[in-house]
């Protein structure tokens, strides 16, 4: 009898402990980027703004991801001998377009528009993005998870307003 | 703080239904079936309400576009229990799609019956969805929705005049149904700020509102047919 007791415990154990397995392997998938991108390189060693490439962070609603022709800019020559610009210059040789993958996003259900940030609210990107200056390999996921209390936690801070319509739609 | 509000002009009302239109393709307001059609359950945030007077063959047909209301005093939100609906400082009555849980108390409880139920999954051809305003989501099964005065147009033009360091004007923020009127029935604007040509349109003596003995102060004023 108590034997069965425990082969039953113990059997019970390890479904649980495997479907609980399964569950945490299921996360979002981790982002993969077509080019392992420096942005530490770009920011902190040749002290670009990220404006310079995601240029329209200040002037309009969507921050943008760099064209090619922003890359091309500085790499129309080869400036090191790596394999990572190797894999660069396979672009902007054909002018082809780097499929970049977006990292941050919000619900379309929600408004948000950089230049209403950046511009008129002078908020520094950090705040939203994290130290993406610093990474010397383009992340797998958000730095920051970006929910609505994060947002209305700030809004809160600045003394803005947190009516549902000046965000949602 | 501003009131927005609308002023509809029955004397030039044709009916010909371009608001109804503009405002469909505008806010990606869902399409249904003839069937479902028939039984009640086709989405409008503006339609045109029919009212033939007189009798065979003196008739006439009075056509009155109706958005929803925006009223001061909304029976919609009182009656919501997740404060899905609400009215916000600048009198629009809003309507947070995510919030609601689709028990439809606030349809029952509008008298001018202008709140839409999602009875289904919308279905868009693929080709389709590109076609949809990014500026306005796309509702789910299960939800109610209605006109929001184009209130994503108003975040659009608000964060355009703080761009360009200036004050609203009143050509910034004009709902989709007004822009499409080929007769300039509709006017839009701020009830409170004199220099709108609502201020002034609102206190003709044409003017009326609906189900005045309500109470429900809508902010949709109409202008009655001269003979």
């Amino acid at each position: 009898m108590n034997k069965n007791i425990i082969t039953a415990i113990v059997i019970g154990i390890i479904i649980i402990s495997g479907l609980s397995l399964f569950g945490l392997s299921r996360g979002p998938k981790p982002i993969i980027q077509p080019i392992p991108f420096s942005h530490e390189k770009h920011v902190e060693e040749l002290d670009l703004e990220c404006s310079s490439c995601h240029t329209q962070v200040t002037k309009h609603p969507r921050a943008t991801l760099p064209s090619i022709k922003i890359c091309y800019e500085c790499h129309s020559e080869p400036m090191t001998e790596t394999e990572i610009e190797n894999t660069l210059l396979s672009y902007t040789n054909e002018n082809r377009e780097i499929p970049w993958k977006r990292v941050y996003k919000v619900p379309d259900h929600v408004y948000f528009s950089h230049r209403r940030h950046v511009t008129i609210g002078n908020v520094l990107c950090e705040s939203c993005h994290g130290e993406m200056g610093q990474l010397t390999e383009p992340p797998s996921a958000p730095l920051i998870n970006i929910t609505m209390d994060y947002c209305m936690e700030c809004h809160e801070e600045h003394k803005i307003t947190n009516d549902c319509l000046a965000c949602h739609r | 703080m501003p009131s927005w509000g609308m002023v509809i002009d029955l004397n030039k009302c044709t009916g010909c239904a371009a608001c109804v239109s503009a405002c469909r393709s505008e806010n990606n307001v869902p399409n249904v079936g003839p069937e479902e059609s028939q039984i009640g359950r086709a989405l409008f945030w503006m339609d045109i309400v029919e009212v033939v007077e007189g009798e065979y063959p003196d008739v006439r047909v009075q056509y009155i576009p109706r958005p929803c209301f925006h009223c001061e005093n909304p029976p919609c939100t009182k009656v919501c229990p997740v404060r899905s609906t609400y009215k916000n400082n600048e009198g629009l009555v809003a309507q947070i799609y995510h919030r609601c849980i689709g028990c439809r108390y606030c349809m029952v409880a509008c008298p001018y019956t202008v709140k839409s139920f999602n009875w289904y999954e919308p279905e868009r051809p693929e080709e389709f969805l590109q076609t949809c305003n990014p500026d306005v989501s796309l509702r789910m099964k299960g939800v109610v929705e209605k006109c929001s005065f184009c209130s994503h147009r108003l975040q659009h033009a608000r964060e355009q005049a703080k761009f360009e360091s200036r004050a609203l004007k009143e050509a910034d923020y004009q709902p989709a149904c007004k822009e499409a009127c080929p007769t300039s029935a509709i006017v839009f604007g701020d009830f409170e700020n004199e220099n709108h040509e609502v201020y002034r349109l609102k206190k003709s003596n044409r003017a009326f509102r609906m189900q005045e003995d309500l109470g429900t102060e809508p902010k949709v004023v109409y202008l009655s047919r001269e003979d």
